[in-house]
């Protein structure tokens, strides 16, 4: 009679019904592994008691108003996954969840973490920031020089926006014979990406635009998703002629902006970036031209008076000889007469 | 000439600078002088592109000139 049978037969309980902690442990496990549901499932709440330990992984729990789960991110998965976390981080994840058989802890084993809520477009962004950044597309070395006077720019952005407007007036009211092409394209919502980089190809690879402007007015960074877009912005690095962004109000921060050639605060100002002045221009000519007059005029009036100098230097010369020729002749008259 | 208004403004600038120095034969001087006035007039001539037309690329036909 083994211990449990003789327990059982002491208490008058079935021998069947009593377990050994491994043997309950066990059954508890194999009870997880076996319900389909525990195995990929998506659970969403928010990050509490964050600790990463030194060997990489990373523990939390996740919470909502009445419950909490103990979660586990392993250093192989946490290198696939491209989303940080910090505390308080509102998320959605995905995972198996495992039973510790020899604590008897049941934990989240995490695959995945979308970020969700408010922080989501902002947590998207600022992750795209890092990653474009380290691979330099930021960098000053890939920045296209903008022509003085380009004579011919395609626009890219809403026909039904107030950009088009502002970014056609502020060009106008610079240099009004400046030739613009517009593309529609939405700028916020599904076709937003997809049409814009549509927009960017179309006048890098089939017009002779010499500069591109894209942007729109300002947003939440929600509305401004599709420029901190990696397609978008992959796009705008790859394409051979210049881009300048105005993009929102003078606060906003896109990921569009950190990669075009210009960057500006406002689509007014990405007109006013484009293109210079006429006024100015005309002007910097007649200051030129009045310049080289000046110069021409100095030099002839230098040069006259060089002409007189070299004229007078000759004249003083023959005198010298007239002088000396007259004082030879004197002396041989005094001679004679002597 | 206008897209090489900077090369060409700075070429002005630089017979500027010679004839301020003198250290050129007034043949030479002339020569830069006159091609530098030249060379001035074609760019102001060059500042004037046209009409500067505004044209919409996008088959939709919905967007007009009026609108913008």
């Amino acid at each position: 009679m083994n211990k449990k049978e003789k327990i059982g037969n002491d208490l008058s309980i079935p021998p069947k019904f009593i377990h050994t902690v491994k043997e309950i442990n066990n059954t508890i496990s194999n009870q997880i592994k076996n319900t389909k549901e525990l195995q990929n499932t998506y659970v969403l709440g928010e990050i509490t008691n964050l600790n990463h330990s030194s060997q990489g992984h990373t523990f939390f729990r996740l919470k909502d108003e009445n419950s909490m789960i103990n979660c586990v991110l392993f250093n192989n998965k946490a290198k696939k996954i491209s989303t940080t976390i910090e505390e308080g981080d509102e998320v959605l994840i995905q995972g198996s969840i495992d039973y510790y058989n020899k604590k008897g802890t049941l934990s989240l084993k995490v695959n995945n973490i979308y970020p969700v809520g408010e922080g989501k477009y902002y947590k998207q962004k600022e992750e795209l920031k890092r990653k474009l950044k380290k691979e330099e597309l930021f960098k000053e070395k890939h920045k296209k020089q903008l022509p003085k006077i380009p004579e011919k720019i395609g626009i890219v952005t809403s026909k039904d926006g107030d950009a088009i407007k502002d970014i056609i007036n502020s060009i106008k009211n610079r240099f009004s014979d400046v030739e613009i092409l517009i593309k529609h394209a939405a700028v916020q919502g599904e076709k937003a990406v997809k049409e814009l980089t549509e927009g960017i190809t179309y006048f890098d690879k089939k017009t002779d635009v010499d500069i591109i402007i894209t942007g729109r007015g300002g947003g939440s960074i929600e509305d401004l998703e599709a420029f901190n877009n990696e397609k978008l912005a992959r796009k705008i690095h790859e394409t051979t002629k210049p881009i300048i962004t105005g993009i929102g109000h003078k606060e906003d921060e896109t990921i569009a902006g950190l990669v075009a050639d210009k960057k500006t605060i406002t689509p007014t100002e990405a007109g006013k970036q484009a293109v210079p002045k006429k006024e100015d221009l005309i002007q910097n000519l007649k200051n030129l031209e009045k310049e080289l007059d000046e110069a021409y005029n100095k030099y002839k009036k230098i040069q006259e008076k060089t002409k007189k100098i070299e004229k007078s230097k000759k004249s003083l010369k023959i005198l010298k000889i007239a002088l000396i020729l007259l004082i030879l002749i004197i002396l041989l008259l005094i001679g004679l007469i002597i | 000439m206008i897209k090489n208004y900077e090369e060409k403004t700075e070429e002005i600038k630089q017979t500027i600078k010679t004839l301020n120095k003198g250290e050129i034969s007034e043949k030479n001087a002339e020569q830069k002088y006159k091609k530098s006035k030249r060379t001035l007039k074609k760019i102001k001539n060059s500042l004037n592109l046209g009409k500067g037309k505004i044209k919409i690329v996008d088959k939709d036909k919905t967007l007009k000139k009026e609108k913008i």
